[in-house]
């Protein structure tokens, strides 16, 4: 599947299936692993990098699952592809700092990516639809087993894993989901929120990682252990936050609609209405009121709407998404306008079919 | 060629080795070569003496330092095998290499407790299953071989490599689950 093709498709991690897919949009598992016989990426010179993408390049065919997989050079794609592809998740910006000698892995649903030469030699990430925790952390050790086969891993048997970046030492194994949680945020607790969060070393930043904003109500929560903890008990340990984080949102939402419910339908529709007719739309307006949406959508109200709807009004909103859908490079002004005549038409779409 | 261990890098050093009386030669790049000569089955020392690079890299008594104390951070550390110095590392806290982790083992402790409350690796062991990797060689090389046989039309011969695929993923374990 080449990267001209993605467009056209809904990557299944956003299909909108899976448990409770208005509060827990996606949920991921991610590794850090290095080979042996290799300094670390920051520490290679270029050939030696290049040796260390051919290697997973050539030997990763070797498994199954990613016989059929696209391999991608980050040098080969052209500024808006790399964009596009890190507004996908299938890529993070990290990768661009080698992009001479940088590599990237995906399968046709782009459910599983592998990231050669960013940080570390390899990121091997598994996305799926929902709160599907134990299913991604299977997934990504299952692949795990069989990668470390090709070659032989960075590991010491005190310290674990060995990674670039101590913050992964040990398992280099990270567990996150992308929550929608407007409730907390209209009824003001993100605060408490990050506090507990703290205590349990669990981080939470915005929808594209480090120092982002938090778009559309939209988190990103992560574990952050990897001593100390095996990785049965940093999967139970997540879930359990995690639970706890969606009752604190369900508790928020309660508020919400009762004594503020006329408020809140003012807000919501408000929001499809704008969605429904406007001509100019940014991509930070759309998040906004999308997320209006989708907690309309999760309290039961307007039983027309998809989540996979919504995910897709997000996902192909994004700057070089809806420059890849209208097929030219178009400035800020021309975006907003293609952007909103996209999700005018993706609307109205769906209105017809319900 | 390539490193008869790893397979990944150049063999740079020819080790010798007698067992029982009778001589074996392995062709090694210099990071297995270490490991075997060493004798070593993982790549860094654990605890007990310090090894002949850490002594090197360690500020001792000619240097008119003082012993350092077991919990102190010793910034002067620097990585034998890729050149990072710790003072680097505390600026970026990014490591250089397996072998960082080696150099800079008397401070890793502190710094370890410091980011994750401990520094207990209490995760699954790894250890690279050759076989399994001898196998999916084999493997590779049927699927390449089972292409020709069927463009040649010589579905017998493609049957008998199908079925070799077969054995070699059910060994593998893989067979329900690709």
């Amino acid at each position: 599947m080449g990267i001209q093709s993605l467009i056209e498709q809904t990557p299944a991690w956003l299909s909108g299936e899976g448990e409770y897919p208005e509060l827990v949009i996606s949920s991921r598992a991610r590794l850090a692993r290095n080979l042996r016989a290799f300094h670390f990426p920051s520490q290679l010179d270029e050939d030696e990098r290049q040796r260390v993408l051919e290697i997973v390049r050539d030997r990763i065919r070797m498994i199954p699952l990613f016989q059929d997989a696209t391999f991608v050079a980050v040098r080969d794609l052209s500024e808006l592809d790399r964009q596009f592809l890190i507004e996908r998740h299938l890529m993070t910006r990290d990768l661009l700092k080698y992009a001479d000698t940088a590599g990237l892995i995906y399968t046709e649903d782009e459910t599983i990516s592998v990231l050669i030469n960013e940080e570390d030699h390899l990121r091997i990430q598994v996305m799926a639809s929902g709160l599907a925790l134990r299913e991604v952390f299977q997934r990504v050790l299952d692949i795990d087993r069989k990668l470390g086969l090709l070659w032989p891993y960075a590991f010491h048997p005190e310290f674990g894993y060995l990674t670039s970046c101590p913050t992964n030492t040990g398992l280099g194994l990270r567990l996150s989901i992308l929550a929608h949680l407007p409730g907390i945020v209209l009824t003001k607790h993100v605060d408490p929120l990050l506090k507990t969060l703290v205590k349990r070393r669990v981080g939470i930043r915005g929808l594209y990682g480090e120092g982002s904003d938090f778009y559309g109500n939209i988190f990103q929560i992560y574990t952050q252990e990897t001593l100390g903890v095996t990785e049965e008990e940093l999967l139970e340990r997540f879930q359990a936050t995690v639970d706890e984080i969606l009752e604190s949102e369900r508790k928020a939402r309660k508020i919400l609609t009762g004594k503020l419910k006329d408020v809140l339908m003012d807000r919501i529709e408000r929001a499809r209405a704008t969605l429904e007719h406007a001509r100019l739309i940014s991509f930070d307006e759309t998040a906004q009121l999308v997320s209006f949406l989708r907690l309309a959508v999760g309290l039961g109200y307007y039983l027309d709407l998809k989540i996979r709807t919504l995910n897709e009004l997000l996902l192909f909103s994004q700057p070089a998404h809806i420059q890849k859908l209208f097929g030219q490079d178009l400035d800020p002004r021309e975006r907003d306008q293609k952007r909103a005549s996209y999700i005018r038409a993706k609307l109205q779409a769906e209105a017809h079919e319900s | 060629m390539l490193c008869e261990k790893c397979g990944l890098k150049e063999a740079t050093v020819k080790l010798v080795e007698v067992i029982d009386g009778r001589r074996k030669v392995l062709r090694l790049c210099e990071i297995c070569a270490e490991e075997v000569a060493l004798a070593i089955p993982q790549p860094l020392v654990t605890e007990g003496e310090p090894t002949e690079t850490e002594a090197i890299f360690t500020p001792g008594e000619e240097e008119g330092g003082v012993q350092p104390q077991t919990k102190r951070i010793i910034r002067e550390l620097v990585c034998p095998s890729c050149g990072l110095s710790y003072e680097t590392f505390l600026k970026t806290m990014r490591f250089g290499c397996a072998d960082c982790y080696k150099a800079f083992r008397e401070n890793l402790e502190v710094l370890f407790k410091d980011l994750h409350g401990t520094a207990t690796y209490r995760g699954q062991r790894y250890r690279r299953n050759r076989k399994a990797y001898r196998l999916l060689k084999e493997k590779a090389k049927l699927e390449s071989q089972l292409e020709v046989f069927i463009a040649q039309e010589q579905f017998e011969k493609a049957a008998e490599i199908r079925d070799r695929i077969q054995e070699i993923l059910k060994e593998l374990g893989w067979e329900s689950n690709p």
